[in-house]
């Protein structure tokens, strides 16, 4: 009787430990699903878009949505089209839905490069307090906009007359913002 | 923009806000007017209200469909006052004056060192010939600076004025009351299309110094100029150099008057007058030598803008 439960108490234990055995080597060897980020190349810019987009929607490559701009902006500039402005629209749609970038964010990048807007200038404080006081860092902040003004309007979408009016209106804006800030500190 | 015109449309533009802002109100008395009609008023009393109705409708037809009009518009910009304007054309008479009095004497001193030159009297002593030249030299170098020292100090105060009055409006119109995004804007409120932006500079350095206030007072006043921030911003930036200019020749011909009044003899002009002598020319007359400080645009604009149009686009 004892020797009879004494043969089960081993068996039970015996089965016991080969199951945790087989829970905690199965754990080992299973290791978690890591989504590897491509960023896009080559010059087939439809499919570098859907890519790029599909790449997005894994929170493992979202840090790295600047790369995937700069490479999809690369790749656009082969092949120079209004439409391309339209890939990248959707784009950035996309990386707002997907909650890479908020609506604000998305506003700044397709302006910085497809609109001969300024974002660099801002938008909530009057200049003799903030443009006159960052004067020369606000300048420098648009000569670098007006790069990927160059990039965007002109290598990308081949919008000459946009890039035109961009080149201008910071000439323009220099003008006056020299104006404003020594009126500003003269007034003081 | 004519300043009358603007003054006249802004007007406008203010009554179709006032109109429009307060449409409800309008919409209720409306309504009220004809759940009167159907009491019983004398006449007389009706006629009127028929009146008024009319004229209220038609106001609302005339300021009210365009949709800008709903949203809030920044205050109107007022960089040229009345006074500003009036201050332009006094500066450009003061200069035109002072062309006219220091052109005859500068004459006058080109031709004596002309004769100077080729009758060979440099380094000749003893000569009476060449005394006698070298007298009516002295006397038309120091005409000239009389009639500088005379005269720019008005000059230097008209600019300053101008200056001063053009400054105050760009620090409360552009420095105070608007934001660099609202900058950006104001350049194309004017704007009909990219070429009339690239149309003559304001800041002419190869002018006259009357013919640049002359033309500030034209720009200031004709109908096509673009915007209006970007032209005081302009003229105020070019005054600026002016003035500092005009400080600097006064200087200049304060030393030079104690260098004549010091020197005994005078007889030929020395690299210092030449130079005091073209540092005249380059203020009054604008005899400058470098104009290459603008950047201009770097494409030709002939292609239209793309049509797409992205919700991230503000301009859309």
């Amino acid at each position: 009787m004892n020797l009879t439960r004494c043969t089960v108490n081993y068996g039970f234990k015996a089965c016991f430990f080969l199951l945790l055995s087989i829970l905690i080597s199965s754990c080992q060897t299973t290791k978690p699903k890591v989504y590897t980020c491509t960023l896009p190349s080559g010059y087939k810019v439809e499919s570098a878009f859907a890519q790029a987009t599909a790449d997005l929607t894994h929170l493992q490559c979202h840090y790295q949505f600047d790369q995937y701009v700069g490479n999809l902006l690369e790749i656009t500039t082969s092949d120079p089209k209004e439409k391309n402005k339209e890939y990248f629209s959707n784009f950035l749609a996309d990386a707002k839905r997907n909650g890479v970038i908020s609506q604000r964010q998305a506003k700044q990048y397709y302006r910085r490069y497809f609109s001969p807007d300024f974002v660099s200038l801002g938008t909530m404080h009057n200049n003799c307090t903030t443009t006159c006081r960052h004067q020369v860092e606000i300048v420098k902040k648009m000569k670098l906009e007006l790069h990927d003004k160059e990039l965007g309007l002109l290598k990308v979408v081949g919008d000459k007359a946009s890039y035109a009016q961009a080149d201008q209106e910071f000439n323009q804006l220099l003008i006056l913002i020299d104006a404003t800030c020594l009126a500003c500190q003269a007034s003081k | 923009m004519n300043l009358d015109s603007a003054i006249v449309h802004d007007r406008f533009i203010k009554l179709r806000y006032v109109v429009v802002s307060t449409w409800p109100h309008w919409r209720t008395i409306i309504m009220h007017y004809f759940d009167i009609q159907k009491l019983g008023f004398p006449h007389t009393l009706k006629e009127s209200m028929d009146w008024g109705v009319a004229i209220v409708c038609c106001s609302l037809l005339l300021y009210c469909p365009t949709g800008d009009a709903i949203t809030p518009r920044q205050p109107t910009l007022n960089i040229f006052s009345t006074q500003v304007i009036e201050n332009i054309k006094e500066t450009g008479d003061a200069a035109r004056i002072l062309e006219t009095d220091l052109q005859s004497v500068i004459e006058e001193l080109e031709k004596h060192q002309e004769l100077y030159t080729e009758s060979k009297c440099q380094g000749v002593v003893s000569d009476q010939g060449c005394d006698q030249i070298s007298r009516q030299m002295a006397s038309s170098y120091k005409a000239m600076l009389d009639t500088m020292a005379n005269r720019l100090p008005e000059m230097e105060r008209n600019i300053q004025i101008t200056r001063g009055a053009l400054k105050t409006q760009l620090a409360k119109e552009l420095g105070r009351n608007r934001t660099g995004a609202d900058l950006q804007r104001l350049l194309r409120n004017n704007k009909q299309s990219i070429s009339s932006v690239q149309r003559t500079r304001v800041r002419q350095q190869g002018a006259r110094l009357s013919d640049r206030f002359r033309k500030y007072f034209l720009l200031v006043n004709q109908s096509n100029t673009g915007s209006l921030a970007l032209l005081g911003s302009e003229m105020y930036l070019d005054m600026d150099e002016t003035l500092g200019l005009v400080q600097l020749t006064r200087q200049q011909i304060h030393r030079a008057q104690l260098y004549v009044d010091l020197s005994e003899r005078m007889g030929t002009i020395t690299p210092e007058m030449e130079q005091t002598v073209s540092e005249v020319k380059r203020i009054i007359f604008g005899e400058y030598d470098d104009d290459s400080d603008f950047v201009p645009a770097t494409l030709e604009t002939a292609d239209k803008p793309g049509k797409f149009c992205s919700e991230f686009d503000a301009n859309c």
